[in-house]
């Protein structure tokens, strides 16, 4: 296989938490990311999945170099973007890693003209100004299908679907080699997604784009994503081709997941089948596999030994025990 | 053409914020009566020199025969002990209180608008050290302490601006932090983070811009209280000194004659009230103006 565009080591990202008894301080972690390998291929598209709470905002967090990474590294373009300065971070690599928010209410500037949202970047990096800068704006415009006399408006002027065209605009503004998705489709309504998801796939094809998709969508995730990884708890519990993931998991979690999926032939809520409870406190963690406190199929040696990722095919991993017998 | 649409184009938010905003204050009867008397006193202030019947009593001019005069058609409010009407030197008065008012709110936001949006963007130590110094400063009543720095200085009317500036900017701190602290967290912050926008532009193009709304609002309606400071330092000596007819200072030297000569204390309260009163009325309607999310188009 050819050089990975990106490589994630190791990587664990804690946040302290100070509980405060009467006499003493105690300091804790909560092991948002614990623990992470991940190699993402050039033009490939990542669909990320898993439960609330299981760290893949942290995870995306770290990849933007948002937050600092508490152990591991990330290799991008040769480049270990763990340890670089924030000025190595900004001349190098900010314009090749952009992200497109969940929220496309939140991640526009409510007071900046769209023709200065989506020129942001372009100031930032490439200085420009004045009718340059207009002019560039109105070419990305056009490429996310807005219309030109956008740019002298407010974001709030537009559909929930339209901004987030505006930040996909942004995002693509100095032609990034990989883009995160985080939940591009989640707060719109269901037409503008499909338009949207049409627009991401058609321009990654027209760009030659990476992406990593972040979902709870997992018919999204599907539609887009060349390759699965599922998550639970800051650790990666499955990863593997997209039609493998969805039609053979292996891992009793993936499985769960899919099978809460509601779909429209069935004819009561009793036929979902779901997991119970919820995730256990990313704070202590339980030992061993740490999906055994809600696995159905847990055994006694689940409590004890974590399972290690092995490859049940090809490119197809997951870190279960059952998968040893 | 395309010279000429593109200026166009450039203008065009500007415009409309301005239809937006003379649209959003004309809708409430009593935002519309202050927005009325506001222009007036503005109005009032630039052309007080045509206004004023006796443009030089607002000044050094004296006419001892016809002093305490009752109000009457020569001397619309009457005449103080020195035979000057009341009314010119009103207007004129007019023009001070604005001024001192503006400049004194103006100043105080300019210190500390962007110390409260540096405090809240960054956060840490420097965030420390600026609130523990708006401490220090709100922990003085702020009267007193615009007494304390206008006597220190000297009084006269620049000093006292100076004064209530000191005193006033950690209010404006203290809001604009509060406000920068929560916007820091929102979404268009970490992509700006992301697209690799420098600090310090983050901190004042995007997080300083939206934590103004409620600090104008109470800078506008603050520009009352702070005509009410400068009268009543003026009152005791502090601020502007005579002859400058500054409302306070009318009112203070009218107090000798203050049971034979009504109107000389009443005619300068009543213009202290009416300017007060509408600064603190049109505050609300700013509010709404400023919030592009609020005004619906």
């Amino acid at each position: 296989m050819n050089q990975p565009l990106i490589k994630v080591e190791a990587l664990k990202k804690y946040f302290p938490v100070r509980s405060n008894h009467l006499f003493k301080t105690q300091k804790q972690w909560v092991k948002a990311v614990d623990g992470i390998d991940l190699e993402i291929q050039s033009g490939e598209t990542i669909g990320l999945v898993g439960e609330s709470g299981c760290g893949k905002t942290t995870l995306v967090n770290v990849l933007l170099r948002l937050e600092d990474s508490t152990e591991g590294s990330i290799i991008f373009d040769g480049l270990d973007i763990t340890r670089v300065s924030q000025k190595m971070m900004r001349d190098k690599v900010r314009k090749n890693i952009q992200i497109v928010f969940q929220d496309p209410f939140w991640s526009l500037n409510p007071r900046m003209l769209v023709r200065n949202v989506i020129g942001e970047p372009l100031s930032v990096h490439q200085k420009l100004s004045g009718l340059a800068l207009s002019e560039k704006v109105e070419s990305l415009l056009d490429m996310v299908g807005l219309p030109k006399d956008s740019l002298y408006k407010y974001p709030h002027e537009f559909s929930g679907g339209q901004r987030q065209r505006i930040a996909i605009a942004r995002a693509l503004a100095l032609e990034p080699k990989l883009v995160v998705l985080d939940e591009p489709t989640s707060s719109i309504d269901i037409l503008s997604q499909a338009q949207i998801l049409d627009l991401l796939q058609q321009l990654k094809e027209k760009l030659g784009l990476t992406y990593i998709l972040i979902s709870h969508d997992l018919s999204v995730v599907h539609y887009l994503s060349d390759r699965i990884i599922v998550m639970y708890l800051g650790k990666i519990v499955e990863q593997g081709p997209s039609e493998v993931i969805f039609n053979q998991p292996v891992h009793p979690y993936t499985q769960a997941l899919f099978n809460a999926i509601p779909s429209l032939s069935m004819q009561n809520l009793s036929e979902l089948q779901t997991i119970e409870g919820n995730v256990p406190s990313a704070i202590n963690p339980p030992t061993g596999c740490r999906f055994h406190t809600r696995c159905p199929r847990v055994m006694p040696i689940c409590s004890e030994i974590e399972p290690k990722a092995i490859y049940v095919d090809k490119d197809h991993q997951a870190a279960c025990h059952l998968l040893k017998s | 053409m395309t010279q000429n649409s593109n200026l166009l184009r450039a203008i065009q938010p500007a415009v409309r914020e301005l239809k937006v905003t003379f649209y959003l204050l004309n809708r409430n009867l009593l935002q519309r009566i202050s927005m009325v008397i506001i222009l007036l006193l503005i109005l009032i202030a630039i052309f007080a020199p045509v206004i004023a019947p006796y443009p030089g009593h607002a000044i050094s001019d004296t006419n001892p025969k016809d002093k305490l005069l009752p109000p009457s058609r020569q001397y619309l409010f009457g005449t103080d002990e020195l035979g000057r009407d009341l009314f010119s030197r009103i207007l004129y008065g007019t023009r001070i209180s604005l001024r001192t008012a503006l400049l004194a709110v103006g100043l105080a936001l300019l210190i500390g608008a962007p110390l409260g949006a540096i405090a809240g963007g960054l956060g840490g130590i420097a965030d420390e050290i600026i609130m523990r110094l708006t401490d220090i400063f709100l922990s003085f009543p702020p009267l007193l302490l615009a007494i304390a720095i206008s006597s220190f200085l000297g009084p006269s009317l620049e000093n006292a601006i100076l004064a209530i500036a000191i005193s006033w900017w950690p209010w404006y701190t203290r809001i604009i932090r509060g406000q920068a602290v929560s916007i820091r967290e929102r979404q268009f912050v970490r992509a700006a983070r992301a697209i690799g926008t420098p600090l310090p532009k983050i901190i004042f193009s995007h997080i300083l811009p939206n934590t103004l709304a409620p600090v104008i609002v109470q800078a506008s309606m603050d520009i009352g209280g702070v005509i009410l400071t400068i009268a009543s330092l003026s009152f005791l000596g502090l601020g502007a000194q005579p002859p400058i007819p500054e409302w306070g200072l009318l009112i203070s030297s009218s107090r000798t004659y203050f049971l034979n000569a009504w109107w000389y204390s009443t005619f300068p309260g009543i213009a202290i009230f009416i300017t007060v009163m509408v600064f603190n009325l049109i505050g609300d309607g700013i509010r709404e103006v400023l919030d592009p999310r609020t005004r619906k188009f």
